[in-house]
């Protein structure tokens, strides 16, 4: 899971290649590197570390063709001769590589016999040795010739010493070509291109480009194919912080307008066949998607009677579980590589799939027979927020439709009550919460989940150890590590679990634990005997579950800002996960 | 030229609208009051804006951030006043500058006749009520003396607070308000030049808000978005914003603007003057004129609403209704002959057949029981009439 970036034009390309790159780091940012190809041999630029403080200096080559990569460690530590893009033993082929090269140990072993000399412990330069020993004078024969023998993921670019021309290939990794005048682009995704043009290919796997400044060739099988150019207007204002510290606060205060948005773009009519009349669910996610599918489990028995399972993509995919008749999957950028298998394994079972994604043309809209889209626009910081809020958004429309819209009112109101409690002052519970090892995260009924994501927030930024945990489950064992230092955020709201929430909260005041809790705004009960209480107004648990997500989310935001933590890009973490 | 625009207090005078965004972000016309300040920079040729924000900065940073402009921000920390807020910008400054606040509209004439002036300058305006305002004296086309908020005063030249300043004052503040730098300057005998303002304009109180609104909307220019019955009749200048959906015999008389994804029912009147927001709900038989809605709401049928400003995410049930009266509200500890309809702070819920005039209610409230009347009263947030 990193990211690549392509530019063949007139102007000089290492800027492009590090502004590109500083827009895809999202996808990991362990190290980088730049190749831009002069007349005998490359000039490269490539070190441990993020991108964002390199600028290129003026003696920098001036070529303008060349390719560039942000890396997401998975074979081989972050270091410098880690790094992409990696060359040939004649150091006249640069490749850069997303994805993994299964058989490469194999294939590593033959090059070596073979006499070829490995600088990285990378998978990927491997692609570059093959591509030199089947050169014959043209790349895209060669590359033609090399990607059979490849199986895993990747996305490919390749360019050659003295040439103005790239080589790209995909298989299940994605890549998308940008059409501009005079010059193109290709990138992991298209935010690099925006800005430069608003045409774009989404390549499929098995194709083969090559790109240069004014014309473009795609092969499939070694067949040359027409993709269809998409027309996609947007702008660049909406991958800028505009005067927000991080992504994630921008993001977080999105979070209203993109509910609003979300629950619009689905109606009765154009929600999904399989979805109108199915008697029974699977969900797949990861990560916070997973806690989304778990919401949707917990309100859609209870409003439609109708049973849905929740499971992990990591996890479905090498379980043999029956399937239910309607497969769901997940992803913010449709690409995480487990919900895909996951729903690629339900289509070979023979059950409807839908999507539920951020990223039009994504790979898991061409995996799925429907697609709903989330409408949040581009989400930057890693950790998930408003596309949380969006999923949570589209499936409680689902739920409402599947109900005949009995719940179209409360719904309504979901956006400005969420506004509200983003008002909600939280310095004290982020001074009680900052210094500790352990936090604790209890609800029940929806709120559980509801709390996982809370807890998955805190320790994705803050770095924070945070756990959530049914409240009823916590004197099963986790009692054991309750005591003064482990503070616990718990949700009391009025409801069927309220009484037994507030015996529970008693109980672990009982061991001095202190304790943070989320309640309706008169209730003095609640106030009387924990530490801190966060009001929220609202009075139906839908509106709840929003507005307690915005409040954690906050809540994690804060803390990690009082931390001093890099919070859009926090360590070891990428935005998606295209690796299983 | 650069511009900072100081976007960081509350404006506690137009409570209950105040509580949950700062004065910058009320919408007339359907634009926060900064986007209209930002507005007429823009068409002034100014282009290299700061804002200084402070009360809830990330609504005001969220709307700068929708605009397709590169705007900086800095942050005040605690709200001391307007020369302590302008100081905060001071690294950013790169030559002479204007000041204007975030709050006050300001036409577009206005800051070209101060940007084109030598500094220092400032812009002055003749008010038939200056008490509110920093009161100036001017001799031979210079400020003399100003006097802020005086006790009493006839009608005067006030401070509209917009300033072109020489680059040295940034350097040099060591008051928290504009008003006291300037009496400071005027003391070192720097001299600072008094220009009329064509058009400025600000709500001290909220019911200045309604006024303020029907000014604004007179200059909109007309776009239809949405889906309109065939048999809705338009008159004068309206739009309607995309996604929202006029019901059949719906009258609509200019200058109205309505916002993105509302829906009117049919057989309403809607105008003249009134603005409403974006994800509105207006039920039918329902007439509004001269109001100020914003989002979220839901208004029921056989409602009459005039004269009245309604916060977002407001319910008011079937038959409500809003109309102006004369009367005496204690505001600022006095009592003042006040003539509006309601002001409504953001989710109060108002039940069936109740009438409000001359009223303020607080956010949250809640008004319920048939046929009760709320005259001349002001209802702290969260209260409860039955």
């Amino acid at each position: 899971m990193c990211g690549i970036v392509g530019y063949t034009g007139f102007k000089s390309a290492a800027p492009i290649l590090t502004d590109g790159l500083r827009k895809l780091e999202y996808r990991g940012y362990d190290s980088y590197g730049i190749v831009i190809p002069e007349r005998t041999g490359f000039f490269i630029h490539k070190a441990c570390g993020r991108i964002s403080g390199y600028i290129p200096s003026p003696e920098v080559s001036s070529g303008t063709c060349g390719i560039g990569h942000t890396r997401w460690a998975t074979h081989g530590d972050p270091s410098d001769e880690n790094a992409h893009p990696h060359t040939d033993c004649t150091n006249s082929i640069a490749i850069v590589h997303n994805g993994i090269i299964e058989n490469y140990s194999e294939l590593k072993r033959g090059l070596e016999k073979r006499g070829h000399v490995f600088r990285s412990e990378t998978d990927s330069e491997i692609i570059a040795h093959m591509l030199e020993e089947a050169y014959n004078g043209s790349l895209f024969s060669a590359m033609k010739q090399v990607i059979p023998y490849l199986t895993g993921s990747f996305a490919i670019l390749a360019v050659h010493a003295g040439d103005g021309e790239i080589v790209a290939a995909r298989f299940k990794s994605p890549l998308a070509l940008g059409i501009g005048d005079g010059e193109l682009f290709a990138g992991s995704d298209i935010t690099p291109m925006i800005g430069f043009t608003n045409r774009f290919i989404f390549l499929d796997d098995g194709d083969i480009a090559v790109i240069t400044p004014e014309t473009y060739v795609i092969y499939a099988d070694g067949i040359k194919v027409s993709r269809d150019i998409q027309q996609l207007d947007l702008s660049p204002d909406q991958v800028r912080k505009g005067g927000f510290p991080h992504f994630m606060l921008k993001e977080i205060y999105e979070g209203p307008d993109v509910f609003a948005d979300a629950i619009r773009s689905l109606t009765s009519e154009t929600l999904p066949e399989p979805i109108k009349d199915a008697g029974s669910f699977t969900v797949v996610g990861c990560g916070s998607s997973y806690h989304a599918g778990l919401i949707f489990k917990y309100l859609m028995e209870e409003a439609v009677a109708v049973p849905v399972r929740v499971e992990i993509g990591s996890e479905f995919k090498y379980a043999r579980t029956p399937l239910s008749e309607v497969i769901i999957g997940i992803s913010q950028s449709g690409e995480t590589a487990d919900t895909l298998a996951a729903l690629e394994k339900g289509r070979c079972h023979n059950h409807s799939t839908v999507a539920i994604t951020n990223v039009l043309n994504s790979s898991i809209t061409r995996m799925a027979e429907n697609t709903c889209f989330m409408h949040a626009g581009p989400e930057i910081s890693v950790a998930a927020t408003k596309s949380f809020i969006a999923q949570t958004g589209i499936l409680m429309q689902i739920i409402n439709i599947r109900s005949n819209e009995r719940y179209d009112e409360v719904l309504g109101r979901i956006s400005h009550l969420m506004q509200i409690v983003s008002l909600e002052p939280l310095t004290e519970a982020v001074n009680l919460c900052k210094d500790s090892l352990h936090i604790f995260f209890v609800g029940r009924g929806v709120m559980y989940p509801v709390m996982m994501e809370g807890a998955l927030k805190m320790k994705e930024i803050s770095y924070i150890h945070a756990e959530a945990y049914a409240a009823g489950e916590l004197k099963h064992g986790p009692f054991a590590l309750l005591g003064p230092e482990t503070p616990v955020i718990a949700v009391c709201l009025p409801g069927r679990t309220y009484h037994v929430m507030i015996s529970n909260i008693k109980e672990m005041k009982a061991r001095k634990t202190p304790v943070i809790a989320i309640g309706e705004e008169n209730d003095t009960e609640l106030s009387d005997i924990v530490d801190i209480m966060i009001p929220v107004p609202g009075a139906h648990l839908w509106q709840h579950v929003l507005q307690v997500t915005v409040l954690l989310q906050l809540f994690a935001y804060h803390t990690a800002a009082a931390l001093g933590r890099d919070i859009d890009k926090p360590r070891n973490l990428a935005k998606s996960v295209t690796v299983e | 030229m650069q511009a900072v625009i100081l976007a960081g207090g509350e404006g506690k005078r137009l409570r209950p609208l105040t509580h949950n965004r700062p004065k910058v972000l009320i919408p007339l016309a359907n634009k926060p009051i900064i986007g209209h300040v930002i507005q007429s920079l823009i068409q002034a040729g100014i282009r290299d804006i700061i804002i200084v924000v402070g009360y809830r900065q990330e609504q005001v940073i969220k709307y700068i951030s929708s605009l397709p402009l590169d705007i900086q921000v800095v942050f005040q920390d605690r709200p001391l006043g307007t020369a302590h807020a302008l100081s905060f910008a001071r690294e950013l400054i790169k030559g002479n500058f204007l000041v204007l606040p975030g709050d006050n509209y300001i036409d577009e004439d206005s800051v070209r006749a101060i940007m084109n002036t030598q500094p220092d300058a400032m812009l002055t305006k003749e008010h038939s009520d200056p008490s509110n305002f920093g009161v100036v004296t001017i001799h031979n086309g210079m400020i003399t003396h100003i006097v802020e908020k005086p006790a009493s005063a006839d009608r005067l030249s006030v401070s509209c607070g917009i300033y072109h300043f020489r680059r040295d004052v940034i350097h040099s503040i060591t008051k928290k308000t504009l008003t006291e730098e300037i009496t400071a300057l005027i003391d070192q005998k720097r001299e600072i030049k008094a220009i009329e303002a064509t058009n400025w304009q600000d709500a001290i109180y909220p019911w200045g808000l309604i006024t303020l609104n029907t000014t604004l909307l007179s200059g909109i220019q007309p776009r239809k978005g949405g889906t309109i019955s065939s048999s809705v009749i338009i008159e004068g200048p309206v739009i309607i914003g995309s996604g929202s959906r006029i019901g059949p015999f719906t009258h609509i008389t200019g200058p109205v603007i309505i916002g993105d994804n509302t829906d009117i029912g049919s057989h309403c009147s809607i105008g003249p003057g009134v603005s409403i927001g974006m994800r509105t709900t207006i039920d039918p038989y329902t007439s509004i004129q001269t109001s100020l809605i914003m989002n979220d709401c839901h208004i029921g049928s056989r409602s009459h609403l005039s004269s009245a400003v309604i916060g977002d995410g407001c319910t008011l049930h079937s038959a409500v209704i809003v109309s102006p009266l004369s009367g005496s509200l204690i505001i600022d500890e006095g009592p003042k002959i006040t003539s509006f309809g309601a002001i409504i702070g953001d989710s109060v819920f108002c039940g069936p057949d109740v009438t409000i005039q001359n009223s303020i209610i607080g956010t949250s409230a809640t008004i319920e029981g048939e046929r009760t009347n709320v005259r001349s009263r002001i209802i702290p947030d969260k209260g409860l009439v039955i």
